[in-house]
């Protein structure tokens, strides 16, 4: 039932980023939530079941986009990897603090990928165009901050729920 | 993390054999299945959204309805008399053809479309729109919105196609300015807009100008409008001028969009 739960939430931010934030841009950008999605789910659930999910959601937007297919599905395990790796494990819960940190860490990793894939692609890139990504990275980070809250608790909560069925 | 580790590499076999299957073709009716699935979630999505953001800007734009009114008036009352002028021309151009035999060329059939998803990277433009093959939307046509050209039919599927918008950095436009001969081309830049670039310095461009397709290469019509010039940049030492336009539509809510059939 949880996983089922897990799987409509990503599929209801995808769909949210793909087809309903691009008409509510701030300063032109749309924020990228499944990355704040799962630097949280990747606290909190397993590995494997972290994994499974950033395939289906980076696999949804590999359909919808023109980078080079596999783009968003390695990016987003990627971001579950990292998380998974730097995440200190002596933390119960996850500090606001660490998650922006993180958060900062994957969207440059993210948003300095994107340009390197039109350079592969012979393009010329000019650093004056390049002043999105910082204006990008805070809109991002706002909204990840709104996320933040609402989701750390839903699943912790979802983590309390799973232990208390595995002590029965 | 050595069982994260290996979960990932896992993830990255699987694309390589995804990317492998892929190349050889036998993809494309999955993408095509998988497209199908959710195609009326995003299209629910992307109609509720452009109906909302469109109520909102409605509000906003209430406050300044007195003047705005006022202004629209006026200018009715000369589109009029220039409408009426107008008229006068497209006779006499009639009759001009008719002695001349010549065809219309602005004989394009349009094909309505609804905007499903748009590309979130920011960094690129591309929407994917829910009509495809089996409407006869090909690839290279050309896509409009409020009468201006947004972009051109990258890739279509049976009943998806993605449009690579004129503000994407890999689309090229061949141009020309509506008020002179000067040919160029435009293309997209990050979060800047629009470029218009390989003007020859000899030719005259001015702030203002509006820039149109120009038809060569022919994919797209001619006279597709795409926007305005904001800023000229020219240098004595290069051989062309370069300048920054103002796109002519609005990319921040694109919905409905018209395709031009050939």
């Amino acid at each position: 039932m949880i996983y089922l739960i897990n799987i409509l939430i990503v599929s209801l931010v995808s769909f949210l980023t793909l087809s309903f934030l691009p008409y509510f841009k701030i300063f032109g950008i749309v924020p990228i939530l499944p990355i704040g999605l799962f630097l949280i789910f990747a606290k909190y659930r397993k590995g494997t079941e972290c994994f499974i999910l950033a395939s289906f959601s980076g696999m949804f937007f590999d359909l919808y986009s023109p980078q080079p297919f596999g783009f968003y599905l390695i990016l987003y395990t990627l971001t579950v990897l990292i998380v998974k790796s730097l995440y200190k494990e002596g933390y119960s819960n996850l500090p606001f603090g660490y998650f922006l940190g993180l958060s900062l860490l994957v969207l440059v990793l993210y948003y300095l990928s994107q340009p390197l894939v039109l350079l592969a692609r012979g393009h010329e890139i000019h650093i004056e165009n390049l002043i999105l990504i910082p204006v990008a990275i805070i809109v991002n980070l706002l909204f990840f901050s709104i996320l933040y809250w609402p989701l750390s608790r839903f699943f912790e909560w979802q983590y309390e729920i799973e232990s208390k069925l595995k002590r029965r | 993390m050595r069982k994260n580790l290996s979960l990932f590499f896992l993830v990255l076999g699987f694309v390589s054999i995804l990317l492998f299957i892929d190349s050889k073709g036998y993809l494309s009716s999955a993408y095509e299945k998988t497209k199908t699935i959710t195609a009326p979630a995003s299209l629910f999505f992307s109609q509720f959204s452009s109906n909302a953001s469109s109520f909102f800007s409605s509000i906003f734009k209430l406050i300044n309805l007195q003047k705005e009114n006022a202004q629209l008036r006026e200018e009715v009352n000369k589109l009029k008399t220039e409408l009426a002028q107008l008229a006068e021309v497209k006779k006499e151009n009639e009759n001009l053809k008719k002695l001349l035999g010549f065809v219309s060329a602005n004989n394009y059939n349009y094909e309505a479309a609804e905007v499903i998803a748009y590309d979130p990277s920011n960094i690129r433009g591309m929407i994917t729109l829910n009509k495809g093959k089996k409407q006869g939307v090909l690839p290279g046509m050309a896509v409009i919105s409020e009468g201006f050209l947004i972009g051109r039919i990258y890739d279509a599927s049976d009943n998806t196609s993605k449009v690579m918008l004129i503000t994407d950095p890999e689309s090229v436009i061949p141009v020309t300015l509506k008020s002179g001969s000067a040919n160029g081309i435009v293309r997209g830049a990050i979060g800047l807009g629009l470029l218009l670039e390989k003007v020859p310095q000899d030719e005259k461009v001015s702030v203002g100008d509006t820039v149109i397709s120009s038809g060569l290469g022919g994919d797209l019509p001619r006279g597709l409008i795409l926007g305005q010039i904001e800023k000229v940049n020219k240098q004595d030492n290069s051989l062309f001028v370069s300048a920054s336009l103002r796109p002519a539509a609005n990319f921040n809510n694109l919905f409905r969009v018209l395709i031009i059939k050939k």
